[in-house]
């Protein structure tokens, strides 16, 4: 071995780091090599100094009464635990304030949820008393609300229109927001629809759940004549629809066939008006606005017809045409009637 | 009767619970029970470890009363978390890397103090009764000598960077493997030994005429 060799050593084998065949190597090169060993000696007595440095060097007697005091303190502060977390926590005095605050909490949000849900439209069977009267006839609401009911994926509204799929998107974007306003406008009227329909049922079963055998009784007989009143009104107004619609649409011939045509409206609006003031005399008495009222507006037109002269002049029946057309009777009746 | 108590010693050995008087106790032993609330095993395990431990970090700050104060806070954190410790056998490395940890934080706390400060403090606080303790029966001359022999080494120390220090107190000083080390500080053991080597030149050359006295002694 070489003696840059042995110094490059000679800490590792000073330290006792070196492994065994090189061990054997340095200490075979130290006792021929003078220079190497005077080395070597300087660690050792280097060594002496520094072991001897702190060879004096005790901690105090104090010390454990210190650390003996800081663990006590410690203890003092967090207790260390004898049992178990679950043997500890069941003889805790149990501390409740976050459970009541949460509980609280979703107490005072299911609240809120519930007004949202029974304020919102459509939500609560009292919106059906002041919605639209129009679907309060028989017959009509509930035919109208079962589509949406069931959710007719068929309905030419809400679905998509795949027929011209190359429309330029401007054109496509207002075709579907003009689709987007339609499908949520009738999603709007079948809503009202669904409720006013189920609206008379719930009411009923609210007062029969409320009342005793006598006014259960009595409601019955009450609903049965609301009902055939109800089909009655709707005959006579499809009847009055029908007769005005043949007086608007008489045209101006020659004067017997005219008044051929008119005097047969004529006799038969004259019954019409007498039936009509009696279905609406009826629908006062039981308290049906919507009926009286439907019937109310048709009456002056009945009367007018009624009251129609033998030998009508031409502008007499063009006067009437118009009025019958201006306030668009008709219609009326046949959105009532159906 | 002799054979019976011998036996009866002989089943306590390494058992929770023995009392800690009569028999040697295991690291693992005396984990065991200061993990159980046995605050004697404790007190075993300090009296094992307080004096390394405090000549540790008497090396790395210089001073006594510090020294005093972050051993106390050693030990007191090591009861704290003495659960955390995964291998009982680690006991030793684990209570140096915690005193290294201490020391460290009050050293960089420190920092503000001047160092030659904080050495002549050092120096001037070498304990008398400590050296007195092994050197009563020197001479006056080789009291004295000993005397500045210690506040030469302890100077020298505390002038070598904060890595070197540590390397070097824990190798030369502690007499620790190199793989002891690098559990200790978490370095690898081809830098300690560079630290460790560029210490010992760094040292020599601060400490040359002491080495010369001590020839001529």
């Amino acid at each position: 071995m070489k003696c840059e060799q042995c110094l490059n050593m000679i800490e590792d084998y000073f330290e006792g780091e070196l492994g065994e065949p090189a061990t054997s190597l340095v200490t075979a090169h130290l006792a021929g090599c003078e220079k190497c060993a005077k080395l070597h000696n300087q660690l050792r007595r280097e060594q002496e100094i520094y072991v001897g440095f702190l060879g004096d060097i005790k901690e105090s007697p104090s010390l454990w009464s210190a650390v003996r005091s800081g663990i006590e303190r410690e203890q003092a502060v967090t207790p260390v635990p004898r049992h178990p977390f679950w043997r500890s926590g069941l003889f805790r005095k149990p501390q409740l304030g976050m459970a009541f605050a949460l509980a609280l909490i979703i107490l005072v949000l299911g609240i809120g949820l519930m007004r949202y849900v029974w304020t919102s439209p459509g939500g609560s069977p009292n919106v059906a008393v002041t919605s639209n009267p129009e679907t309060s006839l028989p017959g009509k609401a509930p035919d109208s609300a079962s589509p949406a009911s069931t959710g007719n994926a068929s309905s030419p509204i809400a679905r998509p229109n795949p027929s011209n799929p190359s429309a330029k998107p401007t054109e496509r974007g207002s075709a579907n927001g003009k689709q987007l306003l339609a499908r949520r406008s009738e999603r709007n009227r079948l809503s009202d629809l669904s409720s006013r329909s189920v609206s008379p049922l719930l009411s009923a079963t609210e007062e029969l759940m409320a009342s005793n055998a006598e006014t259960i009784k009595a409601f019955q007989q009450r609903w049965q004549s609301t009902s055939l009143l109800d089909g009655e009104i709707a005959r006579h107004l499809q009847e009055s629809q029908l007769m005005l619609r043949s007086v608007r649409n008489a045209t101006d011939g020659d004067e017997v066939s005219t008044t051929s045509a008119i005097s047969y409206e004529r006799g038969l609006s004259r019954e019409l008006l007498n039936k009509n003031i009696l279905l609406r005399r009826n629908a006062a008495a039981r308290g049906d606005v919507l009926a009286e009222n439907v019937l109310s507006r048709l009456e002056p037109f009945l009367l007018d017809v009624a009251n129609i002269q033998d030998k009508p002049s031409a502008v007499d029946l063009r006067l009437l045409r118009e009025r019958i057309r201006r306030n668009q009777i008709i219609v009326t009746l046949r959105a009532y009637a159906g | 009767m002799m054979m019976r108590l011998a036996t009866n010693t002989t089943n306590l050995i390494g058992r929770t619970g023995a009392h800690s008087g009569t028999l040697m106790n295991s690291a693992e032993d005396l984990i065991a029970r200061v993990r159980a609330g046995d605050d004697d095993a404790f007190r075993l395990l300090f009296e094992r470890y307080a004096r390394p431990i405090f000549r540790f970090i008497y090396s790395m700050t210089g001073r006594m009363d510090l020294a005093e104060e972050l051993s106390q806070e050693t030990f007191l954190a090591a009861y704290k978390s003495i659960r955390s410790l995964r291998n009982e056998s680690k006991i030793g490395p684990w209570l140096y890397g915690i005193a290294r940890n201490v020391t460290r934080k009050s050293l960089r706390s420190r920092r503000g103090v001047a160092e030659t400060s904080i050495t002549e403090g050092l120096a001037a606080e070498v304990p008398p009764d400590a050296m007195r303790a092994n050197t009563h029966q020197l001479s006056p001359d080789l009291y004295l000598l000993s005397k500045e022999q210690h506040e030469a080494v302890l100077g020298a120390l505390i002038r070598l960077d904060e890595d070197k220090r540590l390397a070097f107190t824990l190798k030369v000083m502690q007499q620790k493997s190199y793989q002891e080390i690098s559990e200790i500080t978490g370095s690898s053991v081809a830098k300690l030994k560079t630290d460790v080597r560029r210490a010992r030149l760094e040292m020599r050359s601060m400490l040359h005429f002491l080495m010369e006295v001590s020839d001529e002694v």
